[in-house]
């Protein structure tokens, strides 16, 4: 059973997670509890205030990834003992372990670990003695050459809870996985936008790994992995109500051509790098250090699009700075057949003071060439996600039709196996999701 | 129970797949309002039956992706709506699988990086939660899967 930050954010969220536990005990089970840290963002133990006690030192220092680590992972650590405790007071002893005290072992990535291995040994006993353990989420041990005896603390980066959640139930061989949130489950979209989405009664690994990618995270696809790897039912329930939740399930327990609800992504730029200037023999050169450029910096990439005469792609806004810092005046020296060409890079349609600056200095060089990236700011992701329904004709035709007639521009599309994706104007978010929700009748979904 | 059990899988690529015999559609020089040409052409090769994917805007109109065997029935359609077209055949789709790739940071730039460094004639690519598809001719397919294997970040997976 793995409570997320609302359902250990207070006395009284605690108080109804643990009574759940209690209830799963006195059904015959053998309840093991992972815990995420008490809250969300601003409340003092979350993951965002620990990092902003590092940060409110000295901003321009970057933190040292092992020391943020290990302060990290104090959240989880108070919030699993505050839980065990709880526990304890309602005439359940329980024990608290740190994440190598569970025998979860990591690659020893600081900030975004992998787990490896797990070794139950110590969760099995505590068990045997009667105790319910209760398991800080999203942390690891590194047992490395080098290493002290101890090993080293790593977290588990995005969603790294719900993977414990998940490794902790393959690792015991658990009856099932139970992740407590404060929604019901799996909705068919974001009720801030369809205010009475139906929550699912079942979708598959597949599906809510898609629905994860694409903007909605219930449960985070790793998670889904694990479970999918090791056969274990998924469900994710609601703390606060006794909803039934939503089961997750492998593709053959739950076959069928299907809409299973839409998404949306956060806030992205668009960017299309214009190569109609540059000489046909540069242009594989020129975009290969685009995407080298990219990858150098970690930058994350949406709705790739590749053509003979241009690249695109969506980057996340908080991402577009950095994308914008490195390439708006960037100067490319190759040799073409022509001789020596320098290509000037410049994003967005109107030339900033460092593009200026650098033609005003590359002037007295004949081949100087432009390469623009068109620029479209504020856009975002609306998907259709489904079951073996993509692929019927007519389901691009149905979404664009239903965008069109409620004057909603599209800028691009995507699909895949499972989903349609549609580029708009981030202004137009709410209105996508509600006409596609309705045209596709999720509103009435199971 | 108290077996040590192995989990995630390594980060990066796992595997790479071909998928053959697909033809491009290229549709061009559609007569503005844009957005309506490209719902005429949409609906044409709907009720032809034609499932699409990949489906890309270009600037004067749109591409995508249909089974081979199905070139002459989008032929037929397009003809009958009378827009500018081109079907090239030999298409194949090399899938490569990077489970959670959204969280490691720049390995989809990385992937596309090497397959533009293959030298595959690429017409288009997208991405999945755990997969990024590359359209390619068919006679580049195994080339670029085995450039692809040979990237650093390859880890294959047998299960």
């Amino acid at each position: 059973m793995k409570f997320g930050g609302s359902s250990v954010a207070s006395s009284e969220a605690r108080l109804t997670s643990s009574l759940r536990v209690i209830s799963a005990k006195e059904q015959g089970y053998f309840p093991v509890v992972v815990v995420s840290a008490i809250g969300r963002a601003g409340a003092p133990y979350a993951t965002e205030s620990l990092l902003n006690v590092l940060h409110s030192i000295d901003a321009s220092v970057s933190p040292d990834p092992r020391e943020t680590d290990l302060l990290l992972a104090c959240g989880e650590i108070l919030s699993a003992v505050i839980f065990a405790h709880t526990l304890k007071t309602l005439g359940h002893p329980a024990q608290a372990f740190r994440g190598e005290q569970a025998g979860i072992r990591t690659d020893g990535v600081y900030g975004n670990a992998r787990i490896i291995s797990i070794n139950p040994q110590n969760l099995v006993a505590s068990l045997e003695k009667g105790f319910i353990p209760v398991i800080c989420g999203f942390q690891g041990e590194f047992v490395g050459p080098g290493l002290g005896p101890a090993g080293e603390l790593t977290t588990l980066g995005r969603g790294g809870s719900d993977t414990t959640g998940a490794a902790i139930g393959a690792a015991l061989r658990a009856d099932a996985v139970e992740i407590y949130t404060d929604v019901d489950g799996v909705k068919t979209a974001d009720p801030d936008y369809v205010k009475n989405a139906p929550t699912l009664r079942k979708v598959t690994y597949d599906e809510v790994a898609e629905i994860a990618h694409l903007g909605a995270r219930v449960v985070h696809p790793r998670a889904a992995e694990i479970a999918m790897r090791y056969s274990i039912p998924l469900w994710v329930k609601n703390t606060f109500s006794d909803d039934e939740g939503t089961e997750i399930v492998p593709r053959s327990q739950f076959p069928g051509r299907r809409v299973t609800g839409v998404t949306h992504t956060g806030k992205l730029v668009y960017l299309q790098f214009d190569f109609r200037e540059v000489d046909e023999g540069l242009r594989l050169t020129i975009e290969g250090h685009i995407y080298d450029t990219l990858a150098l910096y970690a930058i994350n990439l949406f709705m790739l699009n590749l053509s003979p005469t241009s690249t695109g792609f969506a980057v996340p806004r908080d991402q577009y700075p950095l994308v914008q810092d490195v390439f708006d005046g960037l100067v490319i020296p190759l040799i073409g057949e022509s001789g020596q060409i320098i290509h000037l890079f410049q994003i967005g349609s109107q030339a900033s003071k460092e593009v200026m600056t650098q033609a005003s200095f590359l002037k007295p060089i004949e081949n100087v060439k432009k390469i623009v990236a068109n620029l479209t700011e504020g856009c975002t992701l609306v998907s259709l996600v489904g079951h073996d329904y993509m692929q019927q004709a007519g389901v691009f035709l149905a979404v664009l039709e239903t965008l069109q007639q409620t004057s909603i521009n599209v800028l691009q599309t995507s699909d895949s196996d499972t989903s349609v994706s549609v580029l708009i104007p981030e202004s137009e978010t709410h209105r996508a999701v509600r006409v596609l929700h309705e045209r596709f009748g999720l509103d009435g979904a199971i | 129970m108290a077996q040590e059990t192995g989990f995630e899988q390594l980060r990066g690529v796992s595997q790479i797949e071909i998928k053959n015999g697909y033809a491009q559609i290229h549709v061009s020089r559609l007569e503005e309002p844009l957005s309506q040409s490209r719902l005429l052409v949409l609906r044409a090769l709907a009720e032809a039956d034609l499932s699409l994917d990949f489906l890309k805007f270009t600037p004067s109109g749109l591409s995508c992706l249909i089974s081979e065997s199905m070139s002459k029935v989008a032929e037929e359609s397009l003809n009958n709506v009378g827009v500018h077209y081109s079907v090239k055949l030999n298409r194949s789709v090399v899938i490569v699988f990077a489970v959670n790739m959204r969280d490691e940071e720049g390995l989809v730039a990385r992937i596309v990086r090497q397959a533009i460094a293959s030298g595959a004639r690429i017409e288009h690519i997208t991405d999945t939660h755990d997969r990024v598809p590359i359209v390619v001719h068919s006679q580049d397919a195994e080339m670029l899967k085995k450039t692809l294997e040979s990237f650093s970040e390859y880890h294959k997976v047998n299960n």
